[in-house]
């Protein structure tokens, strides 16, 4: 087991319990008409095939030389767990703060947060970028397909307002 | 023949002629940016539609797909690095080309060809659909189910790992019963949450798991992804000698990118190999296919664009997409109120022929993009991942929240972008779910309707002659890809070996 990458192995052990969970939800489900062909039969037939799919699949790795890899060169490097956690922290700050603080100043924030994440450590490109993408996304969707963003609460609502 | 002129005539106007031009614009640059391609073009633009009138929507999202399939010919000419995957038989030839100092010969050949090949797609579109349509009309939900698991059948031609990309399809089938059933208006999976009580927001899902995740797979892995050329490149149009001795390899590549295009499950990278080895056995000269002959690039390119026609052939007729790219156009008709099937060729007559005109029009714009543009389209590639990546992420959010003015889609944007990294990284195909997604109420509202039909009786299912056709088809379909997978492995060990 150790041979073998197991993150590979976690995917279709996610996807069983979760189908094993949401099999047992399939009992909530309440209708009063069409006894065979009721709602519950579609979902069940594709969570039982689910399971058995990655039932396979996992015996197939467990019993292929490669851990499921097609091929050992296509092997992944490991995953750089601060880079990754750190821009979904990111990402989701961006979307908690959005309501907030508004669309202008979370894309400010959230743009040069990423693009330095990115590793871009350009100075000129770190000031500049995030202003040109916040503004030019903020006008694309609020003149052009005048589709309204968010504005935030409080004094970065009144701030918001200003660009309208 | 009178719709197809009617259409025209609203095609040329000028507001449609601008959606053409940007769309194509936009298509080519997406295709020649490695990491970006038409699928997650079409899916960051189609929240952008949302203002846009439904012809306008669709031919500026029909122009970006038309045109990410020419984009990926450029980097695959000049860095041997297909921006796409159909793109990746141009390398062939268009590599060593581009090493002979011909790089603009053989950008103007792939143009070319890509136009020509896209035009014939079109107009095979144009004029087989209505009649497709007019037989789709009789279909009862035996047939419609039968159609739909032909669909579904795509499945397992994505990807390494078959069994992987079916718990993918599954996953896209299941998230598709999530909300209120259709027929007994019973609560599946709401675990009495509201915002899902209509099901997911299905290009939240598209958005977070074709860009989010590819974006956070940069994250991590910090790549620096920019590409240079020194090289001056300028697009050299074929001329018309050279044109002429290509003149047998377009037209059969033409019609093999069309029929490739229309089937279900094999789209345009296997159109585009498929003209390059017939190319090569057609050949009184096969020994120089692959030391940069125009040929090579013709041939494959003109098939990759005359899929696009083709798979958008079920998708009009059937309301069944033929690709993945054309699964997440789905999501650009639906939000527009605009269903696809058999119906919407008499309900929406103006609409579908005005497209049709837009995407024959459409070929024209790419050229002329590609021709104009091949040096600003160069420039693209080496623009920094580091900026590109905040700008496409924050598209996506914004996108997300776009279609309904509702934060819980940004939420969805997040976690599916997550879930679509976690895909990526352990080589889960995407397109399986979102095809899954996109059919899984066809299919099962179908499936059931035909049980309630046959008085809970699967038998007629079969033995209804035309559903049985189909099913039959279906399981053609069903092992199609495996021989197929073996053919392309044949292809690439053979041209390894030259």
């Amino acid at each position: 087991m150790n041979e073998k990458d197991k993150g590979e192995f976690i995917i279709p052990m996610i996807v069983i319990a979760l189908s094993i969970l949401l099999y047992a939800n399939t009992y909530t489900f309440k209708f009063t008409t069409y006894q065979k062909a009721n709602p519950q039969m579609w979902p069940r037939g594709i969570l039982v095939l689910l399971i058995l799919t990655s039932l396979i699949l996992i015996g197939k790795m467990l019993f292929s030389k490669t851990g499921g890899h097609t091929n050992e060169e296509k092997r992944k490097p490991k995953i750089r767990w601060h880079s990754l956690l750190g821009g979904v922290l990111v990402l989701l700050l961006y979307i908690f703060l959005m309501k907030y603080l508004g669309y202008i100043i979370a894309t400010l924030l959230f743009t040069c947060c990423a693009m330095l994440l990115l590793g871009n450590r350009n100075k000129s490109q770190l000031f500049v970028g995030p202003i040109l993408v916040t503004a030019f996304i903020f006008f694309v969707f609020t003149y052009a397909m005048y589709v309204p963003l968010p504005k935030g609460i409080w004094i970065f609502r009144a701030f918001s307002l200003m660009f309208q | 023949m009178d719709l197809f002129w009617l259409g025209l005539k609203t095609a040329v106007q000028p507001y449609y002629l601008l959606m053409a031009f940007i769309g194509a614009f936009l298509g080519v640059a997406f295709g020649a940016i490695p990491g970006i391609n038409a699928i997650i073009g079409v899916a960051l633009l189609i929240p952008l539609t949302i203002s846009l009138d439904p012809i306008a929507a669709f031919i500026l999202l029909g122009a970006v797909y038309t045109g990410g399939a020419v984009g990926g010919a450029f980097p695959a000419i000049l860095f041997k690095i297909p921006g796409a995957p159909e793109a990746a038989a141009t390398t062939f030839d268009g590599y060593p080309l581009a090493q002979k100092g011909q790089a603009g010969k053989a950008i103007g050949m792939a143009l070319f060809a890509s136009t020509t090949g896209g035009m014939f797609g079109v107009l095979v579109l144009s004029f087989l659909s209505p009649q497709l349509a007019k037989i789709a009309l009789s279909f009862s939900a035996q047939e419609y189910f039968a159609f739909a698991l032909v669909g579904l059948t795509i499945i397992v031609a994505i990807g390494e790992s078959m069994l992987k990309a079916i718990i993918s399809g599954l996953l896209g089938l299941l998230l598709a019963t999530v909300g209120i059933d259709k027929l007994t208006t019973a609560e599946r999976f709401t675990f009495g949450f509201k915002p899902i009580f209509g099901g997911f927001e299905f290009v939240s899902i598209i958005i977070g798991v074709f860009a989010v995740g590819e974006v956070l797979e940069k994250v991590q892995s910090q790549e620096p992804g920019t590409l240079t050329t020194k090289e001056k490149v300028s697009t050299k149009l074929p001329s018309l000698k050279e044109v002429l001795e290509c003149k047998w390899t377009l037209l059969r590549s033409y019609i093999i990118g069309t029929i490739i295009g229309i089937l279900p499950g094999v789209g345009a990278t296997t159109a585009s190999f498929f003209g390059y080895s017939e190319a090569v056995r057609f050949s009184k000269h096969p020994e120089k296919f692959g030391t940069g002959v125009l040929e090579g690039v013709a041939a494959c390119e003109s098939a990759d664009n005359a899929a696009v026609g083709g798979a958008l052939v079920p998708l009009l007729t059937l309301g069944i997409p033929g690709s993945a790219t054309t699964a997440v156009m789905v999501g650009g008709l639906l939000i527009h109120g605009i269903i696809p099937g058999p119906l919407l060729f008499a309900e929406q007559t103006k609409f579908v022929y005005t497209f049709f005109s837009g995407m024959f029009i459409a070929q024209i714009t790419m050229l002329i993009c590609g021709i104009i543009g091949v040096r600003f389209f160069v420039k693209i590639l080496n623009w920094p991942y580091s900026v590109l990546g905040p700008v496409i992420l924050v598209l996506c959010v914004i996108g997300g929240f776009a279609m309904r003015n509702n934060y819980f889609d940004m939420w969805m944007v997040l976690v599916f972008g997550i879930i679509g990294y976690y895909m990526n990284r352990y080589e889960y195909p995407f397109a399986p779910l979102i095809i899954g997604l996109v059919l899984g109420d066809l299919v099962e509202t179908s499936f059931r309707r035909t049980l309630i039909l046959q008085d809970y009786r699967f038998l007629p299912i079969f033995t209804r002659p035309l559903s049985g056709a189909i099913l039959i088809f279906a399981i053609l379909a069903l092992f199609y890809p495996l021989f197929r997978k073996y053919y392309v492995k044949k292809i690439i060990e053979r041209r390894k070996k030259d």
